[in-house]
């Protein structure tokens, strides 16, 4: 075990940065994962860690050591990949024994390790079977096995459920928490599903245009989202633009369009400082808005559609401002019809200040 | 339902149509009468005892030739599909026609080529391969690199590259992952090229015709001769003898290899 960083690592593909001054730390056992849409540099950043790519500029550092130009095969790491890629003519126990075998350690040790790891992953009456007799999930729990029986100083997983269908990539999810746990090893996580990353890991890293937006815990990211990208890429969020008119205590913000429209957001710890007058974005997340007038921040909103989500329902709501107001409502509570025009409500709490810096919040 | 014994009874014609000349080479290789006539007037096994030594010699020269061909054809071809599918070269695509040109050349021309490609040798090396096995080896090599090549590449279509880093990440090097994951995985391509580029080189006649001559004469080549001046039932019994031969040689690979994997639909 080991922990991991990245010092300011940069990497291009021609004029195509791909990953910019970028710099992480992953502590000794914990599970990090590098949350970001398809071309943010996530997957370029684990095969930095890998030994696969070489950074332009910058440091890999494995367990206090530069492992910058060290090759993929001296650096301990077990990796997991999206495609599975177990060897397919080799048995499963072959295909977890192999990095043993290459390294030479003696054989009765080699089975003792591989029965170790199988049972780990919950396989062993599959040990004699070849790859393609394999479900799906058991080939990635195979791949698993055969990462973690190397014992790696680190484990890198990219994206590693998404060639799953939904049910069995939430048990491979707990599965791999599971190991990562009983291991305690040291975990690098890449996917670009917001409900894989909060649900499986310690720290959540979101990543765009190869630079790290936020780092944070789960809850922290999705509660206090630094940015208007992290707080529409991870889970839905309702977005009013607003103007900052009192800074001190908690903040007073009025609407850009009609200011007289008044709400009330209570900064975070470390929450980004606003001056007077300043150009705000508040965001509330859809479970946070009720309906009627219970909390002191309120819009007034047509329905536009209500649709069934199970745990509840989820409305739709046209705003006079022209943005569009989602909410959650319990799936026991009565529903507005379309058309009906609704007040909506939020507490102080639970509007998030975020700055201006961007306004794409396309996900 | 008629229409599906249809395509049966079709599907039963199309392969008799295939196998049938092979079936009646077979059949007529026990006739024991004098004429060519179906069904044969009476059985005998006496032309599987009668083949002239001559003929055996000619197999030998073939088979040397076609074993010595798939050698050179899996020796160059397998590291040149390697190189052609991920060795990132400049202009691999022309580089890849130019590799797989020959397959598309006639044998005819290539028989004349190798001759006068031999005829430049022995001028600049004095070195004669005209009328050697040497010779033929290098002549059928003009077409069992390329079906080598060619089948090499195809099966690294289905190849995932992650499956190598897999190898390296576990601590194998670049070489030992090689040969220990890329080679066996690219077993069925290389088997099918080589039995193609064996089979091939086996059956060739232009370029043994030209490059061959009087004192390496091959099996095909010198059927021909007989077939022309003096045929008997005894070259249908070699021939029978080496049908059987082939279809046993690629019955084997299909079960070592699992060819069938390789040719038809993959399913992973």
């Amino acid at each position: 075990m080991a922990e991991v960083e990245l010092r300011r690592v940069s990497k291009a593909y021609g004029a195509t940065e791909v990953v910019r001054d970028l710099s992480l730390e992953i502590k000794d056992g914990e599970f990090l994962t590098l949350l970001g849409a398809s071309g943010s540099g996530k997957t370029t950043c684990l095969r930095m860690v890998a030994g696969f790519v070489i950074p332009d500029s910058g440091q890999v550092m494995l367990g206090g050591r530069d492992a910058t130009r060290l090759p993929a095969w001296r650096r301990n790491t077990g990796m997991v990949f999206q495609s599975y890629a177990l060897f397919p003519h080799l048995s499963v126990a072959e295909n977890v024994a192999y990095g043993l075998t290459v390294r030479r350690t003696p054989k009765p040790e080699i089975a003792a390790r591989v029965a170790e790891v199988l049972r780990l992953v919950r396989l062993e009456e599959f040990k004699d079977r070849k790859p393609a007799q394999l479900s799906g999930g058991q080939k990635q729990r195979v791949a698993l096995a055969r990462a973690v029986a190397i014992r790696p100083e680190v484990l890198l997983l990219d994206e590693p459920l998404s060639a799953l269908d939904l049910k069995l990539r939430g048990e491979l999810q707990a599965e791999i928490r599971r190991i990562q746990q009983t291991l305690g090893i040291t975990t690098l996580f890449v996917t670009h599903d917001q409900g894989e990353a909060l649900g499986i890991s310690d720290r959540v890293a979101v990543m765009r245009e190869g630079k790290i937006l936020q780092v944070d815990t789960p809850v922290a990211l999705y509660q206090r989202p630094a940015s208007s990208y992290v707080a529409n890429f991870v889970g839905t969020t309702n977005f009013i633009d607003g103007i900052v008119l009192d800074q001190n205590g908690p903040f007073r913000i009025g609407h850009a369009r009609d200011q007289t429209q008044v709400f009330t957001a209570i900064a975070g710890e470390n929450g980004p400082s606003f001056a007077k007058g300043e150009p705000c974005l508040l965001c509330i997340r859809p479970e946070n808005v009720r309906l009627g007038a219970m909390h002191p921040n309120r819009i007034e909103a047509k329905v536009i559609h209500v649709t069934y989500g199970g745990q509840h329902w989820v409305a739709d709501c046209d705003r006079a401002d022209g943005g569009i107001m989602t909410l959650n409502l319990p799936a026991q509570s009565g529903i507005p019809k379309p058309g009906e025009v609704v007040t909506l409500s939020w507490a102080a709490e639970h509007g998030v200040l975020l700055k201006i810096e961007d306004r794409s919040h396309g996900a | 339902m008629i229409g599906r014994l249809g395509l049966r009874v079709a599907v039963a014609l199309v392969f008799l149509f295939m196998i049938a000349p092979i079936l009646s080479v077979m059949v007529w290789s026990f006739s024991g009468g004098r004429l060519f006539v179906f069904p044969p007037s009476a059985w005998t096994l006496k032309w599987y005892g009668s083949i002239p030594p001559a003929f055996l010699a000619a197999l030998k020269v073939s088979l040397l030739t076609a074993i010595g061909a798939t050698v050179v054809g899996v020796a160059v071809g397998v590291p040149a599909a390697l190189a052609l599918v991920r060795g990132a070269l400049p202009f691999s695509r022309a580089l890849s026609a130019i590799c797989l040109s020959p397959l598309m050349v006639p044998g005819l021309v290539i028989g004349v080529a190798s001759f006068q490609f031999m005829n430049v040798i022995f001028d600049v090396f004095r070195l004669s391969l005209l009328e050697s096995v040497p010779g033929l080896i290098l002549g059928h090599a003009a077409f069992t690199v390329p079906f080598v090549i060619r089948a090499v590449i195809a099966g690294q279509v289905q190849y995932d590259a992650a499956i190598e880093e897999a190898a390296l990440s576990l601590g194998a090097t670049p070489l030992r992952a090689f040969f220990t994951v890329t080679l066996p995985m690219l077993a069925p391509a290389v088997a099918s090229g080589a039995i193609f580029a064996f089979l091939m080189s086996f059956d060739d006649v232009p370029v043994a015709l030209f490059v061959g001559g009087g004192s390496a004469t091959t099996l095909p080549v010198l059927i021909l001769n007989s077939v022309q001046f003096n045929f008997s039932p005894d070259i249908l019994a070699l021939c029978s003898i080496v049908a059987g031969a082939i279809v046993l040689l690629v019955a084997l690979c299909s079960r070592l290899f699992g060819l069938d994997k390789f040719t038809g639909p993959s399913h992973s």
